[in-house]
């Protein structure tokens, strides 16, 4: 079942002074539960192309389609609403909010979509323990490591229960044995609740371990490899 | 959880949260002081011109003002004195007679503004007795007198001495009479002091031979009574070809003074609230920029723009309001106690003031419109400083956010 859809995705910076063709053409469908690399180059196009599904910036020409809605004629409060309700954000420099708690942090984000009391402390207490923070519930971000926090952001990304997460480099700033956790935690994740995610990444751990590699050059798909499930990868 | 977020914010930079707060508590401390300081100056020089001597609204034969003469006198009206005994609003009234006149003791002579005054009533509504600054008020004695400080100083005279009167009745008849000094008055105006005779109603009709007749009837007001509904109440009770004087037509110096002493109020007000906002608006400046990029992650995450907006308002009131309540709190013991121990002025100084007819003294009025006002004053500040912030907000690129 497709979760997303890029049709003839094409981005231009600068048109009118010195054109930068970031995305050139870009056709690409993605399965629910599907644990996807996108990768390449620096200054291949693979942030583009995570901002453009996110809805956090717009194609020159061509489309998204998230689970039957094309994200273009979504605008202001409306896209906002549409990012909460399907997409979670994994960012690189964790980017939690930090006078709050790590509980605080997850509930946040089901706060802003109303959720009552109940279902946000059982989802939040479900989700920390599954990334393996139940003992640091009332830490803030400043007391906890890079990992931690990367988790936390992990958790938070989960809590909307969004249609896909996006991951920009989510394991650049960790050291091996944080990066190996977090994957292990994601791809756990990704098989229990059958979660899709989609990663942009030069980190080799995370392209071994991912189901299907995207290899983007110069804005232009350039390879399309699935590859063994993660079990069998590990075995 | 957006308070909670607010709230959490304010402590990120306990300092510089310190330092905006301590600025709002001092500029408060500060507006509340010098405010209440100037409308004390004012409101003594009202009271010690308008409730002490003119009334609020003199009662007059229509004439009266422009030809100050005794034919431009008249018989009370019981018909508007009872009307005026009956007024909740009218805290007393009495009937004066005034007229010129030229004072003689010894070899030295002056022309002087002679009153003829109920002494009781003045006793009651003015306090007029604790003005009296050597000898004794009235207490009935036929021929007693009592004359400005500045006047008996000039005539060198003092109580006890005699002071004879010579000018124009009523309808040109002589005016002729010797007088015994029963007291000095200071009324805190130069011109009155220098030049005014009080003496009792009926000795003053006498001497004009104005009998039962009057030139003004002076209308004292309770506090906090608005002049202006009191004149429309009386207004319509009015015998034919009388008219309500005001006291601002009556001392147009006097009005031009409080008017003086409000355009400085307003002048250092305001620059005292531009301080203020460049202190706030550094504030919300250094508290937005410094947050773009989480504002830009809480934009991605699904947070909306307007509840954004409403979570940097809210640090903004926040911040004020603690301001605020502890200038309020620091301002209340100081102006009290500057109500209580008002600042003197001595030497010239206080000569400089007395000559403008003010006493040397600045008392405080302990207010609480005045500190409300300031600190409403303050919040309204931090709330449109916060446009800065909801601008930032409303143009918030939320592609960069992941950089």
């Amino acid at each position: 079942m497709k979760v997303i859809e890029t049709i003839n995705l094409s981005k231009v910076y600068n048109p009118d002074t010195v054109p930068v063709h970031a995305l050139n053409g870009v056709n690409l469908e993605i399965e629910r539960g599907e644990f996807t690399a996108i990768v390449g180059p620096s200054g291949s196009g693979k942030t583009t192309l995570l901002n453009i599904i996110g809805g956090l910036d717009n194609a020159t020409s061509g489309s998204v389609i998230i689970e039957g809605t094309d994200i273009a004629k979504l605008k202001g409060g409306a896209l906002i609403n549409f990012r909460l309700h399907n997409i979670g954000f994994v960012f690189q420099a964790y980017n939690l909010i930090p006078v709050l708690t790590a509980k605080e942090n997850v509930e946040f984000i089901m706060l802003l979509q109303n959720r009552p009391i109940a279902e946000r402390e059982a989802r939040v207490s479900e989700l920390l323990k599954a990334v393996g923070l139940e003992d640091k519930i009332e830490k803030r971000p400043s007391e906890l490591s890079g990992g931690q926090q990367q988790r936390v952001a992990v958790a938070r990304a989960l809590a909307s229960k969004p249609q896909f997460v996006l991951a920009d480099e989510p394991t650049a700033n960790l050291d091996s044995k944080s990066a190996e956790n977090l994957l292990d935690i994601m791809l756990r994740l990704n098989e229990e609740e059958n979660m899709t995610f989609i990663f942009s990444t030069h980190d080799v751990r995370v392209i071994r371990r991912a189901r299907r590699v995207v290899t983007l050059e110069d804005g232009q798909i350039v390879s399309d490899v699935f590859q063994k499930k993660t079990q069998e990868i590990m075995n | 959880m957006i308070g909670t977020l607010s709230w959490r914010n304010l402590w990120r930079n306990r300092r510089r949260t310190f330092i905006t707060v301590a600025s709002i508590l001092f500029a408060v401390v500060f507006a509340n002081t010098m405010d209440a300081l100037l409308v004390g100056i004012n409101q003594q020089m009202t009271d010690s011109m308008v409730g002490i001597y003119s009334g609020h609204v003199q009662v007059q034969q229509a004439d009266f003002w422009e030809d100050k003469s005794l034919h431009n006198t008249f018989v009370p009206d019981e018909k508007l004195t009872s009307y005026l005994d009956k007024m909740p609003e009218v805290k007393g009234y009495s009937t004066r007679l005034e007229s010129v006149a030229l004072a003689s003791a010894e070899n030295l002579t002056k022309g002087v503004l002679v009153v003829g005054i109920e002494p009781e009533k003045e006793k009651q509504i003015t306090g007029l007795e604790s003005k009296i600054q050597t000898g004794d008020y009235f207490h009935g004695n036929p021929g007693d007198a009592i004359i400005g400080k500045g006047l008996a100083e000039y005539l060198d005279i003092q109580p006890g001495d005699t002071l004879v009167m010579l000018g124009e009745g009523y309808h040109g008849a002589s005016a002729a009479g010797k007088y015994h000094i029963c007291g000095t008055i200071r009324m805190g105006s130069p011109d009155l002091d220098n030049n005014l005779v009080f003496l009792m109603l009926p000795e003053a009709q006498m001497f004009f031979a104005a009998y039962d007749r009057v030139t003004s009837m002076p209308v004292f007001l309770n506090e906090n009574v608005s002049q202006k509904a009191v004149e429309a109440q009386l207004q319509p009770v009015l015998p034919e070809g009388f008219i309500l004087q005001p006291w601002q037509k009556m001392m147009p110096m006097v009005t031009q003074s409080l008017g003086l002493v409000d355009a400085m109020r307003i002048i250092v007000l305001a620059m005292l609230y531009i301080l203020i906002s460049f202190g706030i608006l550094g504030t919300i400046i250094m508290m937005t920029n410094e947050r773009l990029r989480e504002l830009k992650v809480l934009l991605a995450v699904g947070m909306q723009r307007w509840k954004m907006a409403v979570m940097i308002l809210l640090e903004s009131v926040l911040i004020a309001i603690i301001g605020a309540a502890l200038g309020f709190a620091v301002s209340y013991p100081v102006v009290s106690y500057m109500n209580e121990h008002p600042i003197t002025f001595r030497g010239r100084a206080a000569a400089g003031w007395e000559s403008f007819g003010i006493d040397p003294v600045m008392p405080t009025v302990v207010d609480f419109g005045i500190f409300t006002t300031h600190s409403l004053v303050i919040l309204l500040l931090s709330v449109l400083l916060s446009f800065y912030a909801l601008n930032k907000i409303r143009h918030l690129q939320v592609v960069s956010a992941k950089r």
